[in-house]
């Protein structure tokens, strides 16, 4: 202000702006922008918590008729949650779920007609799994996929999971340990790093693959079994699809096999029978890599490097793992059945013709301008397709101790 | 001996002369200058002051048999009744009559009874009806004797004080536990007690038409910027009022910016935390009546500093400057990010929370900003009433309000217990950091309608807004916001991060300091080099 005034002409020096706004203009503008700022915001999204349905879990089956399609969620019933342990008395028999279904011509429909059924506002950001039945997934779930992919409340982190039989029954799972069945079965998924025998798939991943155009996306699959007259849950084996469409599932070791080929694999207990008895080991830490190597001939190979390390968790043979010669041929052993489940699941998807492995992304991204030539009949390049393995076993420790703790293993 | 007969007897053909000369000069005086007669002289202090009943008069005479009139005033509980007593009449009444009156020649002064007679350190001359009406007001006790026109003004201060103790508002564990009380010149002496140097100046000034309060302004000279004590000056002396009562008055005429929610003059109740203030190139204003002393100027960032921070050891006091910091953000955002996360970003929180705290929410009357204003306006409510209760009832009212509000609330279902615990937290976090205490209270209620609007939209643009307006703020010349903006990293130094004392080397650039340069950097003891130049020498 005073430089203003200094720099203007002498009797000018209290001559107002022209532009200058005075205070109440200045003030009432202030307010305008303020007004303006509020219509442009999210002001109207507002939603109080108990105004909300928190969606945990999505199963997706066919309806009675063809063509439709019955979805279910599960939905946390707030009232029923036990909080601390002072609240663990009146309400331990309720549920703290509720699951509600809707039967329409797509996902979309019938989770718009939720509004007829229930006060609360569907609310879908903490949706953990999504199931759809195996009929579903034969038929094919790529709409279903990108109604879910599009929307901006649902997360692409959700797990995507094929269930045998009817997928609604997977979220009245019947479970001690935690309240509700679809934290149960998420966490459930989380935990399988200690097997790898399951691929854990979320939404992106499954679209990654599935966007790849020769990537056959896969999922794990869940099933419903009967123990003390308890329905549970069990994961088992892998769903294979192609174009959208579930066309055959891989078993459990086969599972292990894509695990062990696509670095998945982190630790995994396996059992060796050797010519003397049992010994199991703990795999605690595994890498796996692919590398296609094109041929003089422009054929391509790809070239599988598997490096497992483990320690032996228990020995039945009688004799001292300890000693360099029985661990050398131990590992021989491991890395023949690591090798074996690998090639179980090579075999097994040339007869589907699906590339689970993501070979075909390997090569595109090695060598763009020959994937060009063979993307076209990328399915018979692929039945074809000859691998190298390199298995590398390393085993660190034999334990807590050298000699097993079985008759005769003192000599 | 002889001396001071002489003296009083010239001073006794003084006072028989003015009697004659009296009639004679009155005309042509100043009616402000004091009279040679002592009669005149007490008319006018009497009608003064008028209805002052705590206004002492005691008329007297000394010399042989009496022979020299005199009077001593003075207020009643403002002056020190026995140094009167023992110092000032005892002298004068007892000291005198022994003389001899033989000797009676010269012209005599009333400063000659000043340098022979009173036994009194500080004394001074007054002249005029004025200085020593002030004189009488500010404690002091005034003698005129018959046949001057000057009175002698003896500084015989003394009045019921509170003693010297440990500042409520700034509790310290380690470090020194003195704190300022309303006595201006005790505290002056406090701090010339931590800043023993003649470069330490204590100027006066005085305000206030009718209370006449005595401000000093004190700084260091050599360090402070000679530019900041001239504009603390100007400021000081445009105040045009007749009033100051505390130094939250004479603040609220000096800031750079009243309408603003941040204080940018700095207060403390201890001297050490002042002499620190002063030796980093600020000034301190005094003002007679409180125990708070005015520091300027004032950089943001020393909301965040205590005078503790200097006392510990350095890994200890950066943990606690970020705490606080940690506090400041928990204190001005932790309602406002409730209510963006409950009611516009559920997705923000992981599932199990959002499950828990709508299992809490199950059932409540009021939306989630709601329930926010209720809970914080309760507790603004509980913490005001806590303040000015006596202390045996405020204890009543947190029981109250922790039961009443805390517990039965919740469980009642009116509110639920994450807000609860939001609140707590948020008022906490507050105290942790007291002095930008305000401005959090203030600012909180903007963010929180923010966020209950717009969302955590509405947060960044509440934020955007208090940077901005930070950014703005200067006090005193220095910019508010420095050393973070202008960025200064020599100054980062006693941020966030206290870095150890022997590190700081320079003082703030943001104070203009005249002496920059605090100490030289070396780290002060090194055993390895101690020891291998040890050896060195044996060798």
């Amino acid at each position: 202000m005073k430089k203003n005034a200094s720099k203007a002409p002498a009797g000018k020096t209290k001559q107002e702006c022209p532009g200058a706004l005075n205070p109440v203009r200045r003030a009432v503008a202030a307010l305008l922008c303020a007004l303006m700022i509020l219509s442009l915001s999210s002001c109207w999204s507002r939603r109080e918590l108990n105004t909300l349905a928190i969606v945990l879990a999505t199963a997706v089956d066919e309806g009675k008729e063809s063509g439709e399609l019955k979805v279910t969620t599960q939905i946390v019933s707030p009232g029923e949650i036990k909080s601390g342990p002072s609240s663990s008395g009146s309400s331990a028999s309720k549920k703290a779920y509720a699951n509600i279904d809707n039967t329409d011509k797509s996902v979309i429909s019938a989770l718009d007609g939720f509004t007829h059924i229930t006060n609360r506002k569907m609310y879908f950001s903490h949706n953990r799994i999504l199931i759809f039945s195996r009929e579903v997934a034969q038929k094919g779930i790529l709409e279903d996929l990108d109604a879910f992919t599009r929307n901006y409340e649902t997360r692409m982190n959700v797990y995507l999971l094929i269930s045998k039989d009817k997928a609604a029954d997977i979220l009245d799972e019947e479970i001690e340990l935690e309240q509700m069945p679809a934290n149960h079965i998420a966490e459930m998924l989380e935990a399988q790093h200690s097997n790898s025998e399951t691929a854990i798939i979320t939404l992106l991943d499954f679209d990654i693959a599935f966007l790849s155009g020769s990537t056959a996306p896969v999922a794990p699959m869940i099933e419903m079994y009967e123990i003390d007259g308890k329905k549970k849950a069990r994961l088992e084996g892998t769903a294979v699809f192609k174009q959208g469409k579930m066309i055959g599932e891989l078993n459990v070791a086969q599972t292990r096999g894509l695990m062990w080929a696509t670095g998945k694999a982190e630790r995994a207990t396996i059992t060796i029978d050797t010519k003397d008895g049992k010994v199991d080991l703990l795999i605690i830490h595994a890498k796996g890599s692919m590398k296609p190597v094109k041929a003089e001939d422009g054929t391509f190979r790809i070239r599988l490097k598997v490096y497992a390390e483990g320690d032996i968790e228990s020995n039945e043979t009688g004799k001292d793992m300890s000693s360099v010669e029985n661990t050398e041929m131990l590992q021989e052993q491991v890395e023949e059945f690591i090798r074996a489940e690998i090639e179980s699941t090579l075999k097994h998807a040339k007869t589907l013709s699906a590339d689970v492995f993501g070979f075909g992304e390997a090569i595109r991204r090695d060598y763009p301008k020959d994937w060009e030539k063979i993307k076209e009949n990328w399915d018979s390049e692929f039945s074809g397709l000859k691998t190298d393995m390199e298995i590398d076993v390393k085993i660190a420790s034999s334990g807590e101790m050298g000699k097993p703790v079985v008759q005769g293993g003192a000599e | 001996m002889s001396y001071i007969e002489k003296l009083l007897l010239r001073m006794k053909i003084q006072s028989e002369k003015a009697e004659e000369e009296d009639w004679d000069g009155e005309a042509e005086k100043d009616p402000q200058k004091l009279s040679k007669s002592l009669e005149t002289n007490i008319n006018a202090i009497k009608k003064e002051f008028e209805d002052c009943c705590d206004l002492v008069i005691r008329e007297f005479s000394f010399g042989k048999e009496g022979c020299i009139k005199a009077a001593l005033i003075f207020i009643d509980g403002l002056t020190n009744q026995p140094l009167i007593n023992d110092n000032i009449v005892k002298p004068l009444m007892y000291d005198s009559r022994f003389f001899r009156s033989d000797e009676t020649s010269g012209v005599s002064d009333i400063e000659e009874l000043r340098d022979r007679l009173i036994s009194v350190g500080d004394l001074k001359t007054d002249q005029t009806y004025h200085e020593l009406s002030q004189a009488c007001l500010s404690g002091d006790a005034v003698l005129l004797v018959e046949g001057f026109d000057k009175a002698l003004d003896i500084s015989a201060k003394g009045w019921e004080k509170r003693a010297v103790t440990e500042p409520v508002t700034e509790m310290v564990v380690r470090g020194p536990r003195e704190g300022f009380i309303e006595n201006l010149r005790t505290n002056t002496a406090m701090i010339r007690r931590k800043v023993k140097s003649p470069a330490l100046k204590i100027r006066p000034v005085k305000i206030g038409d009718r209370t006449n309060t005595q401000v000093n302004i004190v700084y260091i000279e050599g360090i402070a910027d000679p530019a900041l004590i001239a504009e603390i000056e100007r400021r000081l002396s445009n105040i045009d009022t007749d009033a100051i009562l505390s130094a939250g008055n004479i603040e609220q005429y000096i800031e750079d910016s009243p309408n603003s929610p941040f204080q940018t003059v700095r207060y403390s109740e201890k001297p050490d935390t002042i002499a620190g203030k002063l030796m980093e190139g600020r000034a301190a204003i005094l003002v007679d009546g409180t125990p708070f002393v005015l520091c300027v100027p004032m950089l943001f960032i020393e909301n965040f500093q205590a005078s503790e921070d200097y006392a510990v050891r350095t890994s200890y006091a950066t943990s606690v400057r970020i705490l606080r910091v940690c506090a400041f953000f928990i204190s001005l955002f932790g309602p406002a990010l409730y209510i963006a996360l409950v009611t516009y970003h559920q997705e923000l929180l992981p599932t199990t929370l959002l499950i828990t705290m709508a299992a809490s929410s199950e059932g409540l009357p009021f939306p989630a900003a709601l329930e926010t204003t209720i809970m914080l306006i309760s507790f603004e409510i509980l913490k005001e009433a806590g303040v000015r209760m006596p202390r045996p009832i405020g204890q009543a009212i947190s029981i109250v309000g922790a039961l009443v509000m805390g517990e039965a609330a919740v469980q009642a279902g009116l509110v639920g217990a994450p807000i609860v615990i939001v609140v707590a937290l948020t008022a906490v976090s507050s105290f942790a950091v007291t002095f930008v205490s305000d401005a959090v209270s203030i600012l909180k209620w903007l963010l929180v309608v923010l966020a209950a609007t717009m969302g955590s939209y509405g947060i960044t643009l509440g934020a955007l807004a208090i940077v901005i307006h930070l950014a703005s703020l200067r006090s005193f010349g220095a910019d508010y916001l420095a050393p973070f903006a202008p960025f200064q990293q020599d100054d980062l130094k006693d941020t966030v991060i206290r870095a150890p004392l022997w590190a700081m080397r320079t003082r703030p650039r943001a104070l203009h300091p005249q002496d920059l340069k605090r100490q030289s950097f070396e780290i002060p003891f090194d055993p390895t080099v101690a020891h291998k130049g040890g050896q060195g020498e044996k060798k």
